[in-house]
């Protein structure tokens, strides 16, 4: 037997926690980490005779969400009861969307190891959060801050075929939430939660497997851990011929299991039907063409302009759209020195590297884009070397400054002037004898000493690339 | 109509107890309830789009402002068992 | 008696100063004190009603507008809640829970200088129609206590009757405050739905609920409804059509006026009793000038069965929160969640309402919701459309509002089936959202009283107030009163 007879059909849903400041349908604050029922009132307390009444700017987020899915809006969308008891549901049903969602058949594409994929999005719509329970001796408390948070709930289509897939999905995702501003995308805190629905049939099966589903995975590389032990497990099951039960599941990270929920497993008739306390949500095509035009570009797409427009290779796109503030810098600092393969790497790997080292986001970063791009067009220009652009950008960020200052009040820049060198260049070849009779014997790499010489008399500011035409010169 | 088997399975998704009595009763009161409302069935309704909220009615939507109504202790005043000020139950099963 | 002056009268006299309410108030607690014992219309009385008065008439007299209903005492039906006084639906499974907030509505009131007297009597969770299945014992009709007050409005229906307040609130959610006005001989309004915000009112079946006044007389009936009517942020299903002066508008010259006599309404179901009421009454409307013409409410016979799904399982839905997590009364000694649920909801809630929570649950469940509940709504709008129709060639629609007078207690307990299509009349109204109002025009030989019901089209309030004026001269109702106040 071998796992690669199987291919395995995962789908994910994705509840993403809006960032409003007031829940769903009352004006109780959303913030995270108040003191128990801190943050509750009547309504989301399920008290008798309380009513909901929903949020705009929640709506007008979910939209965003559709449209950057590529899904189509659905105008007069239906608020549905879940019927279903259980102490963190404060009125005994939840309110979500059934028939009729806010958003559906969409579709996200994104690149996995260099290759394009895209996977269908079914329905994207908007639902109220339940409270939170905590098992603590023998009792569960409960606290229903949580209660009537806005969630969008977004559901791909099941065709992504590999765990890898699905956390590139899920990071893809994350990364046009963070975009639209609309959620922080917090795995670890909640504000955003991964669930896995995951099946396994033998190749060239037309029909589909018995479906788990996982929960509990609070990061990307979870999911990618979680997917994987599931399909082995239900591999397993088959080839030894007992049955995959129909199931949630956990997902234990200590010990890289799942694990089946203790509780007993009865199928749930959720009896969803309209709520009558609500009325259908207006998304007029007009409003919603008034949204789209006001939304930024999307992840992939800027990722897509980049490589087009300042040659950056995908890799680099990606990382340099991560976040929008990130990109936005990213071309800030191009249009200011107009250098774009200069502003890549030093973007990437001298400014993220101080950041990461600082533990700052790009926001907080000390050199501002159009700073870094002042430094950048010197490097441009000649006025100083890459070598030290990069002590002058250690200079910048630990103590502030423009480029222009550090470099002129420190005397750095950059000696170009040909009779300059050429004297500092004939120093060097009169006080080294032995060395040179070497190079001239044919000892090449003693080439290297004689520009380390010429380095160390003019403090590294030597121009590089006319100490070396010039030693060669000199040399001959 | 409607037999003991299901009365029991409505009355766990309600989460309601029925003493024997209980059973027999309400399953003889249902099912002359439900052939009363069999009639319905006589009615062709395949064109009829159903009506949810019989007024007409704008839709209000809530501008997305905190605002607190009521404090902890207020909300908490009623609990049947509590520990500070989270409620309290037995545990889930 | 004081509390037998039509309320805009009494209004007039205490802006004047002529009266206190405190003396309002003092009456009104006498009459509850010489007639409840027997009459059991309210549950619970508010310690604070004679400090809210003194409030009032302190403001009265220094010349302050403290509203339409300055210190008039009302009472509020069990359904509503009022903040710091216990609420319960008349249900166990409420009992000691004390909101801390008031429904809209009853902040509305008070805003006027309304003064609470007390919480009324009704059905449990207002899910009957005879009064007889509160957890606070039955309401006696004022006019003979061995028949039923009509319900679930009973208590707010029998206080009005025998003068223990000027006016009180009920709900409506298929006759709930028409039948009872009718059976007890005062005017009950069922506002048109969305006209009063639902906010703080114990949900039954939410798209069929609605609060409305019962009082003495039609005028007071307006006013009160101008008192209560109005948009309400706090309700998405509230409407934000303007409040009108009605109680200044009505217009009791029925010259001109259509009013269409649906054929269904009088069928071989309705008693000879109310038969010969409403015809009487109708050769008096003739003679004032109206015409009548039959309309034709094709779907009425699927009315009851429409309903009955629909309500149960809205009702299924809302009385989930009831289990005993953050509010009422729990079960005690439960060891684990689940039999917390079976255990607090078992010993919470009373036969009819967990026959119609199990109805609900069984009408919305996976493989029944088609042929039940989408089923139900569908023919709700086919009852819609026959009004909308009808209303093309009427102004007004005029009928029975029960098939008899109000029958003894104890005689339809037992038969839910009989008991639900006691509501035949009224609850048409409800599945439409149309505003109906009930207005007393006889007593039958047995003393027992009989109403008459006017329905409008939405938000035509001021018909029934303009038709229901001249149906109470005609008769020469006048208020009249049971023997035993």
């Amino acid at each position: 037997m071998s796992y690669s007879d199987y291919e395995s059909v995962i789908g994910l849903e994705i509840h993403a926690q809006l960032s409003t400041k007031s829940k769903l349908f009352c004006s109780c604050s959303t913030e995270f980490g108040g003191a128990d029922n801190e943050n509750t009132c009547p309504i989301c307390l399920g008290m008798p005779g309380t009513l909901p009444v929903v949020n705009a700017l929640a709506i007008e987020y979910a939209i965003k969400i559709g449209l950057s899915l590529n899904c189509t809006v659905n105008h007069n969308s239906v608020f549905a009861r879940k019927n279903y008891f259980y102490p963190d549901l404060s009125k005994g049903y939840q309110i979500s969307q059934f028939e009729k969602p806010i958003a559906e058949k969409g579709e996200v594409q994104f690149y996995l190891n260099g290759e394009r994929r895209k996977v269908g999005i079914t329905r994207a719509h908007i639902e109220e959060d339940a409270g939170k329970s905590i098992h603590q001796g023998d009792s569960t408390l409960v606290n229903y801050n949580r209660s009537s948070v806005p969630l969008v709930e977004i559901v791909s289509d099941p065709v992504m075929t590999s765990p890898q897939e699905a956390a590139e999905y899920a990071r893809t995702v994350r990364s046009i939430l963070l975009y639209l501003g609309v959620c922080d995308g917090n795995l670890e805190e909640g504000s955003m939660r991964c669930d896995c629905n995951v099946s396994v049939r033998k190749k060239n099966e037309a029909e589909l497997g018995t479906r788990t589903e996982l929960k509990n995975i609070n990061s990307f590389r979870f999911i990618e851990k979680a997917i994987q032990y599931e399909i082995e497990r239900q591999i397993d099951l088959l080839e030894s011929g007992d049955k995959v039960v129909q199931e949630t599941r956990l997902y234990d990270s200590a010990k890289n299991k799942t694990l089946s929920m203790r509780s007993k497993e009865e199928a749930h008739d959720y009896r969803y039907f309209p709520d009558p306390d609500l009325l259908a949500i207006p998304a007029p095509s007009n409003l919603v063409k008034e949204i789209e035009s006001k939304m930024p570009e999307l992840p992939v797409e800027k990722a897509e302009r980049f490589c087009k427009s300042y040659q950056v290779t995908s890799d680099d796109a990606f990382v340099l759209t991560q976040s929008r503030e990130m990109a936005q810098y990213f071309e800030d600092v191009v249009s200011r020195c107009e250098e774009p393969r200069l502003a890549v790497s030093w973007v990437i790997v001298e400014l993220l590297g101080k950041l990461n080292d600082s533990k700052l986001e790009i926001s907080e970063s000390p050199v501002g884009a159009s700073a870094l791009g002042d430094l950048l067009s010197l490097i441009k220009d000649g006025t100083i070397s890459g070598k030290i652009a990069k002590t002058v950008f250690s200079t910048m960020y630990e103590k502030g400054g423009s480029a222009l200052e550090i470099v002129e009040s420190q005397g750095l820049k950059q000696i170009s002037d040909d009779s300059a060198l050429i004297q500092i260049i004939e120093e060097v070849i009169e006080t080294n004898p032995d060395q040179v009779a070497q190079y001239k014997s044919g000892k090449e790499k003693v080439f290297g000493f004689f520009v380390g010489q010429v380095m160390k008399l003019t403090k590294g500011q030597a121009n590089p690339a006319k100490v070396n035409d010039l030693l060669k010169e000199k040399l001959s | 109509m409607i037999d003991a088997k299901t009365v029991e399975d409505i009355s766990k998704l309600a989460r309601l107890t029925l003493s024997t009595e209980e059973k027999k009763r309400f399953t003889d009161q249902l099912s002359q309830i439900l052939i009363h409302f069999k009639e319905l069935d006589k009615l062709n309704t395949d064109s009829v789009e159903p009506l949810l909220t019989p007024t007409p009615l704008e839709s209000p939507l809530r501008i997305d402002v905190v605002e607190r109504k009521t404090t902890v202790s207020e909300n908490l005043e009623n609990a049947p068992d509590r520990t500070g000020n989270a409620f309290r139950v037995p545990p889930v099963v | 008696m004081k509390l037998d002056t039509p309320i805009h009268q009494l209004v007039k006299k205490l802006k004047l100063g002529e009266l206190k309410s405190l003396d309002l108030v003092r009456e009104s607690f006498n009459q509850i004190e010489r007639l409840d014992s027997d009459i059991q219309s309210f549950v619970l009385l508010n310690e604070k009603a004679e400090e809210a008065a003194d409030k009032v008439d302190q403001k009265l007299a220094q010349g302050e507008d403290v509203g339409i209903l300055a210190g008039i005492p009302i009472a509020v039906k069990e359904m509503f809640c009022v903040k710091n006084m216990e609420t319960t639906a008349c249900s166990k499974i409420l009992k000691g829970f004390v909101p801390p907030y008031s429904a809209s509505v009853v902040n509305k009131v008070e805003a006027e200088g309304a003064i609470i007297i007390g919480k009324t009597n009704c059905d449990e969770f207002a899910m009957g129609s005879s009064n007889e299945s509160s957890t606070n014992g039955i309401v006696r009709n004022p006019w003979d206590f061995k028949h039923v007050p009509g319900g679930s409005s009973g208590g707010s229906a029998a206080c009005v009757a025998s003068r223990m307040v000027s006016a009180s609130f009920g709900t409506d959610t298929g006759g709930s405050i028409r039948q009872p006005a009718s059976f007890t001989g005062v005017v009950g309004l069922k506002p048109t739905y969305g006209r009063v915000s639902r906010y703080g009112i114990v949900a039954f079946a939410s798209s069929l609920d609605q609060a409305g006044p019962m009082t003495l007389n039609v005028r007071d009936a307006a006013l009160m409804l101008e008192a209560m009517a109005g948009h309400d942020p706090l309700d998405s299903t509230c409407s934000k059509q303007p409040i009108e002066e009605w109680s200044n508008q009505i217009q009791e010259d029925v010259h001109g006026k259509v009013i269409g006599l649906p054929k269904e309404y009088f069928d071989d179901g309705l008693s000879d009793e109310v038969r010969g009421s409403l015809e009487s009454l109708i050769g008096s409307l003739e003679r004032g000038g109206a015409k009548f013409i039959e309309i034709d409410l094709p779907h009425t016979k699927y009315a009851v069965s429409s309903y009955y799904i629909i309500c149960t399982s809205e009702a299924s839905s809302n009385l989930a929160r009831y289990d005993g997590v953050r509010f009422g009364k729990r079960s005690s000694s439960s060891t684990d969640l689940d039999a917390l649920y079976m255990n607090t909801r078992s010993e919470g809630f009373g036969d009819e309402v967990k026959r119609r929570i199990m109805l609900g649950t069984f009408a919305l469940s996976s493989g029944y919701y088609d042929a039940y509940y989408l089923k139900a709504c569908r023919v709700r709008r086919l009852i819609q459309e026959d009004f909308i129709g009808a209303f093309k060639k009427c102004d007004a629609i005029l009928g029975p509002v029960a098939t008899t007078p109000a029958f003894q207690i104890g005689e339809r307990i037992d038969d839910p089936v009989k008991m639900y299509l006691n509501d035949i009349y009224t609850l048409s109204a409800n599945l439409a959202g149309l505003p109906g109002i009930s207005v007393p025009v006889s007593v039958s030989d047995k003393g027992l009283p009989i109403g008459v019901q006017l329905i409008a089209p939405h938000f035509m309030e001021q018909t029934l107030f303009d038709i229901g004026k001249k149906i109470e001269v005609l008769t020469g109702w006048n208020q009249r009163c049971p023997d035993v106040v």
